[in-house]
């Protein structure tokens, strides 16, 4: 490689860190607005404060039912999860190693879901019927059913590479088919899993739509709902709004940065035929 | 291999996490799950259906987030501690609020009770004979309340199906007396006063008007305004009464497309701030308070709004207010009536609702409302320390020189009034404008198959 070359590859490799730290600005506008005054923070600015107003963050928390609010998003993600991940992985198991005509039907009947929008009044008119409205069972039940296509696409491609070799040796064994499942091909996936699980969580965490008009209930209400406590048309303390932000986001980014390396490898899984 | 016990933990906590799920639902909707060890006696201000009752319950209030709740966090409060009843507190959206009732009332999912915008025209997206409980006959109730109010709310028919709550608000013109007083120019005598002092305030490098366009709802506060000072005299209440049967058009009323060519006449003068599109409520406010903004069309909720950025002085000795004038005087003021307080007949604590709202409107929970928040009363004998402004608005509505918004008095909405308006800032065209705002205005009397508009 000659000295051009390589000051060639430095520059576009420093551009490339330039681009990569730009997702950062809207995180830092947040993160420095969440400690200046009411005045101060409506100008949206980069700037740091003028004043260090950490009482934001304390009235953010006074404010009603943020706490409640927190138990709710981590009670229905963290069921979300479970259920996602639990009924992907018995579906993939079945269909990937069936594989008949009945279930290859079954599994392009999960990518359509893939594709279909929810459409929320007949979803609200199913719950009505089924008299779960306005339960934690019905909004973890829609969004399982959402998010399910997703880990079920996943899951069949990455179970391809699990050789049947291990499978065939259990049942000689004498292992039962849930055992199987349970002991061998589960372990197994915890790649996957670990991906979908923060796929899930994130998209079950930020959304708004879901519990806005499937749960009538607001003590059932998620975080992210609690916003109407903090912005409203005419009156808005936006370093307090801010702050709110900040809370909201932090245990999800937390989890993010812990799993991310994960999401990789699980999102490549499967994808190269050996 | 891995070991695969975690795994099978997992499973099996999570399928004990659903089922505390959803045993959850059917707990009682104690929020914090901490009930109240010691209720006191109840002591409600009405001969309680409620009373003898054991059990606190709690109670689900939604109100638009287009109001302050502080106020009523407060009354809550205190209703708590009388009661044991816990009342919780739902923030809707305010663009969304009226179809989100909707949507609730028809799927059956009844609040306890509800804050609605003002006047008789609400009955008819919440078909109220049919859903709302009836307070014609509670004299109680109508002994707090003065008598324009109560009118105010009562259907042809004689029937009333909510109970104003809040203070009443105006809108006009706000201003910074400071600025003017550097320019040395006076609240105006008519409307080409108004544009010769803006002149000068230009002039003097100051911006006269400020319009928030990019926050779409702010520009409508100038035809609100406009409308009772100029259209009104026009028209007057016949005519506003030909626009609620579709016997007149909108787009027929000089006066009307003249409010257009004014706005239009202040942009084309620069008037308005630079980048007037980028304008937000925001800045507004910020810019009025440092003094680098003369005047806004404004609604009155900007007064907290002051308060809260430039302390309580400003409020009381540098902002002014004067109502948007006419060709010919200084205009008439214009008054918001206060919001409503309903409650659906087949709320499951209907009768608890309404005993909270005969506690909201005694003398001692009207009197916290107002000194929480500050405002024209609407209750017999009741006091509020009013700012400035407001008493300059009291003092136009005791001379009979205030109007109800045209907004409370028509039962179709000038629909998509906000989107018309931004458009028109961008191309100026006023019969564009004014052909969309009419046609909008049938569109909506025809969806509620209103009659005349069918």
């Amino acid at each position: 490689m000659t000295t051009q070359e390589r000051v060639r590859l430095i520059i576009l490799e420093l551009i490339a860190v330039a681009l990569a730290l730009l997702i950062l600005i809207p995180f830092y506008m947040i993160l420095v607005n969440s400690f200046k005054g009411i005045r101060e923070s409506a100008l949206f600015g980069l700037s740091l404060p003028s004043v260090w107003e950490f009482k934001n963050y304390k009235d953010t928390l006074q404010q009603a039912h943020v706490l409640r609010g927190f138990k709710n998003s981590f009670l229905i993600s963290g069921s979300v999860v479970v259920c996602v991940n639990l009924f992907a992985s018995m579906i993939a198991f079945v269909i990937q190693r069936r594989d008949d005509k009945l279930m290859r039907a079954i599994f392009y009947t999960f990518i359509c879901g893939l594709i279909v929008p929810v459409s929320i009044v007949p979803t609200i008119k199913l719950m009505g019927d089924l008299h779960i409205r306005g339960t934690y069972f019905s909004l973890i039940m829609y969004y399982t059913a959402v998010l399910l296509p997703f880990a079920v696409f996943l899951l069949v491609g990455f179970m391809k590479s699990i050789p049947r070799e291990l499978d065939e040796a259990a049942l000689l064994e004498g292992c039962s088919f849930f055992r199987l499942y349970a002991q061998i091909i589960l372990p197994l996936l915890m790649t996957v899993l670990v991906t979908i699980t923060i796929v899930v969580m994130v998209s079950v965490w930020n959304d708004f739509f879901g519990p806005f008009y499937l749960m009538t209930d607001s003590t059932k209400w998620t975080i992210v709902l609690q916003i109407f406590n903090f912005v409203t048309m005419y009156s808005t303390n936006w370093g307090i709004v801010f702050a709110f932000m900040v809370l909201v986001v932090a245990p999800i980014l937390l989890l993010y940065l812990l799993l991310q390396r994960f999401i990789i490898d699980g999102l490549t899984a499967g994808s190269l035929k050996g | 291999m891995k070991n695969n016990k975690p795994a099978l933990a997992l499973v099996t906590l999570s399928i004990a996490a659903l089922a505390a799920a959803g045993c959850g639902n059917s707990m009682s909707n104690s929020s914090s799950g901490k009930s109240d060890s010691s209720p006191a006696p109840s002591t409600a201000p009405s001969s309680s259906s409620a009373a003898g009752k054991k059990e606190p319950v709690t109670l689900t209030f939604v109100i638009s987030n287009t109001v302050d709740a502080a106020p009523y966090n407060k009354i809550f409060a205190e209703y708590e501690k009388k009661t044991g009843n816990k009342v919780e507190l739902q923030a809707l959206p305010g663009g969304d609020f009226d179809n989100m009732m909707k949507t609730r009332f028809s799927t059956g999912d009844f609040p306890d009770l509800f804050l609605m915008q003002p006047g008789t025209k609400q009955n008819v997206k919440l078909r109220a004979e049919e859903t709302l409980k009836e307070w014609s006959g509670d004299s109680a109730v109508w002994s707090r309340i003065i008598p324009s109010m109560k009118e105010f709310q009562t259907t042809t028919t004689g029937k009333i199906y909510g109970v104003p709550f809040g203070s009443i608000g105006a809108y006009g013109v706000f201003y910074n007396k400071d600025v003017f007083a550097k320019v040395g120019v006076q609240p105006p005598k008519n409307y080409d006063d108004l544009i010769e002092s803006a002149k000068k305030i230009k002039a003097a490098g100051i911006t006269p008007f400020y319009e928030g366009v990019k926050d779409s709802w702010p520009p409508q506060i100038f035809y609100f305004t406009g409308w009772v000072s100029n259209v009104d005299p026009a028209i007057k209440d016949a005519g506003v009464q030909k626009l609620e049967n579709n016997q007149m058009k909108l787009a027929d009323i000089p006066e009307l497309k003249d409010l257009f060519m004014k706005q239009k006449q202040i942009k084309d003068l620069g008037l308005y701030q630079n980048n007037v599109l980028a304008g937000t409520y925001d800045e507004m406010q910020n810019l009025m308070g440092d003094g680098k903004v003369a005047m806004a069309f404004m609604l009155d909720g900007i007064i907290p709004q002051l308060e809260k950025k430039f302390g309580k002085p400003f409020v009381t000795d540098k902002l002014g207010f004067f109502p948007f004038p006419s060709n010919t005087d200084a205009g008439t003021a214009l008054m918001t009536p206060p919001n409503q307080l309903m409650i659906p007949t087949k709320a499951k604590h209907a009768a608890e609702a309404a005993d909270l709202i005969r506690f909201m409107i005694s003398p001692e929970m009207v009197n916290l409302y107002y000194q929480t928040q500050p405002g024209i009363p609407i209750f017999q004998n009741a006091t509020s320390d009013l700012y400035p402004v407001q008493k300059t608005v009291k003092e136009f509505i005791d001379a009979g020189k205030a109007k109800v918004n045209v907004q409370n008095r028509l039962t179709p909405t000038f629909a998509d009034f906000q989107k018309t308006l931004q458009t028109f800032f961008i191309d100026g065209d006023v019969d564009k404008a004014l052909k969309e705002f009419s046609t909008n205005y049938e569109k909506d009397g025809k969806a509620k198959l209103l009659p005349g508009f069918q």
